[in-house]
């Protein structure tokens, strides 16, 4: 009986203290690092997505002005290879229904871009399917932050959204330290330099918002009130950050949303 | 001279502070007093720090925690309250402290390295089928409860149904202001003690003024 209970407790322990764990080492050390992927992976899409384009440019140098969607043309170069092949239909297939599949294929049937060698296009195939490649991977990353963050800080993640939280989280670096915050810094985070600018030379005027304004609600009002709408949206990523922080994981979110529809319905 | 009168057992007076004897000599739990009397140490029981300790010194005429009891503990915290309790109940007894939040927990669970007789649980009260498994089916002297949480009497009800047998004692630590802002407080605490009156009979319901605003703590028996 006294051997069960000791048994029972040691289990006990051992069990709380990988819940601990989970809840606090690890994560928010894979979001900062998945973060800074996901930048990195932004990076090397659009460079290999430049060259891609410019290179399918001389043989099919009108595509570009009408497809603007990287990530769309490299479908096409994958897809089709030389342009004689580009038919309305099949790029509807490809791309879903554009408005601009009929265009195109005219298009590839007036061009003036010259032919391309076959060797040339298989290597301008095979660049194009790594840049979607990496494109793919980009995305699958993302829901990975968003699931994360919201596993790490639920209230926080929903206000900032799971990207923008993580951004602030990484540049913060870490959630202790968000939670620590004062509403001030959080609405600068990610504007340092500026900041520094500012700082050094006081004839500069001094930044009003960092990462806070890729939030959709610093995007819905006019560019004289998104200050205003960043301060305000900063003020509850602090309450919502603490909340996860130090407290028991109600939700507070839902509040704290609707009060910013209504502040940024004011400033729009 | 310094006296000390056992006013429940194992738990002491004097000059109108209370003490348990410290199951882990010289270690403190949250900065409590120690005091070295006949070579036996005992902790200071603070009032404003544990709800239990506000209760005993407002008048709570009963208590169900004794050597050897078996408590189930909702809201554990830091332990504050339960390293106590791991005083009154020794060696022989077992205190099962769940909590929600893995933060307060991280504190609890160094405690529970010293004392034995503690076991963190970190789950959810609303759920008691996620911790019924580590209980063992065994008998439960005391259920406290102590969550600030709207739902208050739910969950303390829910657990019951899972873990309290007739007579087993209860505890509620109800916080008006948790349950609404706006109510008056007075009504709040009898309509959150009336959800209970099927179940258990109410013995006493002891104010926690000043120690604590509006909040009371009732001690109940299971029918
Ligand atoms: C006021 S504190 C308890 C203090 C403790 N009784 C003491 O005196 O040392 C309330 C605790 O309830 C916990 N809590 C809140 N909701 C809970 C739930 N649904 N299940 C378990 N614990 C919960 C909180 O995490 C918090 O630690």
């Amino acid at each position: 009986m006294e051997q069960d209970i000791a048994q029972m407790r040691k289990a006990l322990i051992r069990r709380a203290k990988k819940q601990v764990q989970e809840r606090y080492s690890e994560t928010d050390v894979d979001i900062i690092r998945a973060i800074s992927v996901l930048g990195d992976l932004d990076n090397a899409f659009n460079l290999l997505a430049e060259n891609a384009i410019e290179w399918y440019g001389g043989h099919f140098p009108e595509l570009q002005s009408i497809v603007r969607d990287n990530e769309a043309y490299l479908k096409i170069v994958k897809e089709f290879g030389e342009k004689e092949n580009i038919s309305e239909k099949k790029l509807s297939k490809l791309l879903g229904e554009t408005g601009k599949e009929k265009r195109i294929e005219e298009k590839a049937k007036s061009s003036m871009g010259s032919p391309v060698k076959k060797n040339a296009l298989e290597e301008l195939q095979l660049l194009a399917s790594n840049a979607l490649a990496l494109k793919a991977e980009r995305k699958k990353l993302q829901e990975f932050i968003e699931k994360e963050m919201e596993k790490l800080a639920p209230n926080f993640s929903k206000v900032a959204g799971g990207i923008l939280g993580a951004r602030l989280m990484a540049n913060a670096g870490g959630l202790k330290q968000l939670a620590m915050m004062p509403a001030s810094t959080m609405q600068l985070l990610g504007a340092e330099k500026a900041l520094f600018r500012h700082l050094k030379n006081k004839k500069i005027k001094g930044p009003k918002y960092g990462f806070i304004y890729g939030h959709s609600f610093v995007k819905q009002v006019p560019g004289k009130n998104k200050g205003k709408a960043a301060r305000s949206i900063a003020s509850k990523l602090v309450l919502a950050v603490r909340a996860d922080y130090f407290g028991n994981k109600k939700d507070v979110s839902k509040e704290m949303i609707a009060n910013l529809e209504k502040r940024v319905a004011k400033l729009k | 001279m310094f006296t000390l009168e056992e006013i429940f057992p194992e738990i002491f007076e004097h000059e109108g502070k209370i003490f348990t004897k410290n199951l882990v000599p010289s270690v403190k739990v949250y900065g409590e007093k120690l005091l070295k009397i006949d070579n036996v140490e005992y902790r200071q029981w603070d009032f404003f720090r544990s709800k239990l300790a506000a209760a005993i010194k407002n008048g709570l005429n009963e208590m169900p925690i004794k050597q050897g009891s078996t408590v189930l503990y909702l809201g554990a915290a830091e332990g504050t309250t339960l390293s106590h309790v791991s005083d009154i109940i020794g060696k022989t007894g077992i205190a099962f402290g769940v909590d929600i939040s893995e933060r307060v927990m991280r504190k609890f669970i160094g405690m529970c390295e010293q004392r034995k007789n503690v076991m963190p649980i970190i789950e959810d009260a609303r759920k008691p089928w996620t911790y019924k498994a580590f209980l063992e089916e065994r008998k439960i002297d005391l259920l406290f409860q102590d969550v600030s949480q709207p739902d208050q009497a739910r969950i303390f009800l829910k657990n019951t149904e899972y873990f309290l047998k007739k007579g087993s004692a209860g505890m509620l630590v109800v916080k008006a202001k948790s349950i609404s802002q706006k109510s008056d407080v007075g009504s709040v605490f009898g309509k959150e003690l009336g959800a209970l009156t099927d179940q258990f009979k109410i013995k006493q319901v002891v104010n926690l003024k000043p120690f604590e605003k509006d909040h009371v703590l009732a001690l109940c028996e299971k029918l």
